[in-house]
């Protein structure tokens, strides 16, 4: 998975969006792994994910998300519906603009996430296994 | 009168307003709007479908603050004696024509009139002057009425220009809808609860009564300019405030000081001018026309109704706030302890989502703080991080 790095200014939220969707890094998203084995199957059904290198993201109904220390939680703002945003910001920039140069310079990589350091594609998500889960902790414990 | 009073009878309406909330979903702005109104002399409309637990929040709040209620269900028959007393015979063969109100409306400290539109003429207008200026009148009955808050409710506003006149007398107006959802399970685990529930007297009606006569008190010099720029702004939009409304939206907002324990005024109390606006698409429009000014709403006392008022991020703060400490300081016995820690991880979520490093208020990051080592098992290696 290949990420990109794009200067855009942020700016905080009045009004944080809904989360529909979370993502971690590094220890948070060991937490997050952890957490999600221990549930049991059909819950993990709740979800979608996708993992890389020290990395997961989580989607799925905001009220079941689970909860990690250090996790990011993001949700979509209705002026650019298709890229998933950290519920407390947004960028200092037209979103219908910002959403529309994203998918026309990256157009094979959509969806994404967008994050103040940060621009990630997320087109692999996918309902979670054990199986998966239990391969990604082994590769990035 | 001295800080402590003013202390004490803040916090016992407090601790009233969140007994009465106790297993009630989705009505705690009710149970608020309700206390608010009483302490500014005030009275609620409440618009709504039939089964919304209107008169149970009412109910409740009566019962937390031991007020004398009386409740009523109003039709078109409805008679005159059904709400005031029936004429005292003895009397009438005297050729005296008084009303017996023991027990009825005009000795209550606490009303609930359902489907009040419905009245007759003969009922409304007795009730205007109960509703106005406490009085009761009827034949040679005059009595000065104990009443703190009158709380109607009806299905829709009315459209005739003479009922609308009346209910322009309640100055707070709610909108409530049936229970979303995903709150189902929780509602129907709290009705159950709460026919099993004894309520308990947290506040008196002498607290109300010292607070309204401190709320007249309250300072608002330094909020009249946003008010009266509020009003502006509203007026300029189509909604119509009246003058006497402008005037009264003033009662609310001191009232909301006084409820969060100032003498002064700030603007943090002015969310409380969206709940004057009459109707449920002006009350839409006021949150996005007043905004800006609702920005920085917050009030310890009702935050339920705060935060609905402005979704502003202090008043969400206050009240994420509280109900982390409530949660906290009541840990379960072990076999409870999964459930438990499940209601902490959403309070914790819900604040990870809401707010950032930036935006979280220190009371409130003090305890996430705790939500976080309580989560994390008392870990003393693993910094809070709240991200971005």
């Amino acid at each position: 998975m290949n990420s990109r790095l794009l200067k855009i200014h942020w700016q905080n939220r009045l009004d944080a969006l809904p989360p529909c969707a979370m993502i971690t890094f590094d220890a948070a998203a060991l937490s997050l792994v952890e957490k999600l084995l221990s549930f049991k199957d059909e819950k993990l059904n709740d979800f979608q994910g996708v993992g890389a290198t020290q990395m997961v993201l989580l989607t799925g109904n905001g009220e079941s998300l689970p909860w990690t220390n250090g996790a990011i939680y993001l949700g979509r703002d209705a002026q650019m519906p298709s890229v998933l945003l950290p519920t407390t910001l947004k960028p200092n920039l037209p979103l219908e603009l910002f959403e529309r140069a994203l998918n026309e310079n990256f157009k094979t990589l959509a969806p994404f996430v967008a994050l103040p350091e940060k621009i990630i594609p997320y087109g692999k998500a996918k309902t979670i296994s054990r199986r998966v889960l239990e391969k990604w902790l082994s590769e990035n414990r | 009168m001295s800080e402590q009073n003013l202390d004490g009878a803040v916090n016992a309406l407090r601790e009233a307003i969140q007994e009465a909330c106790r297993n009630l979903i989705e009505r705690e702005t009710l149970v608020e709007l309700v206390a608010l109104a009483a302490v500014a002399g005030e009275h609620v409309l409440i618009v709504g479908a039939p089964g919304t637990a209107k008169s149970e929040a009412v109910r409740r709040i009566a019962k937390a603050t031991g007020g004398n209620y009386f409740e009523y269900l109003l039709g078109r028959f409805t008679e005159p004696s059904e709400i005031f007393g029936p004429v005292d015979l003895r009397k009438l063969k005297e050729g005296i024509v008084e009303t017996e109100t023991s027990g009825m409306l005009p000795e209550a400290e606490i009303a609930f009139l359902d489907e009040i539109f419905l009245g007759s003429t003969a009922i409304l207008n007795t009730l205007l002057g109960i509703l106005n200026e406490r009085i009761f009148r009827r034949g040679h009955t005059r009595l000065n009425c104990p009443l703190r808050v009158c709380v109607g409710a009806s299905n829709a506003l009315p459209e005739d220009e003479s009922l609308a006149a009346f209910a322009d007398r309640f100055l707070v107006r709610l909108f409530v809808e049936p229970i979303p959802d995903p709150l189902l399970e929780s509602l129907l685990e709290g009705g159950w609860d709460l026919a099993k529930k004894e309520f308990t007297h947290m506040a008196s009606m002498e607290n109300i009564d010292f607070l309204s006569k401190m709320a007249g008190e309250v300072k608002l010099e330094y909020v009249r300019p946003q008010i009266a720029q509020s009003v502006r702004l509203l007026r300029n939009a189509g909604i119509n405030i009246s003058d006497r409304r402008a005037v009264k939206m003033q009662k609310l907002v001191a009232a909301a000081a006084i409820l969060d324990g100032r003498l002064v005024a700030e603007r943090s109390d002015l969310w409380t001018l969206l709940y004057a606006i009459p109707t449920s698409e002006q009350q839409s429009l006021g949150r996005d026309i007043l905004h800006e000014l609702m920005a920085q709403t917050e009030n310890q006392t009702l935050p339920f109704a705060a935060e609905e008022a402005s979704s502003g991020m202090k008043a969400r703060a206050t009240r994420i706030a509280n109900l982390s400490e409530e949660l906290l300081e009541n840990r379960p016995p072990e076999e409870d302890l999964p459930a438990w820690k499940l209601k902490l991880e959403g309070i914790a979520r819900e604040i990870d989502a809401g707010f950032n490093a930036e935006t979280i208020p220190p009371d409130l990051a003090a305890v996430r703080a705790r939500l976080v080592k309580t989560l994390e098992n008392g870990s003393q290696e693993i910094e809070p991080t709240i991200s971005v």
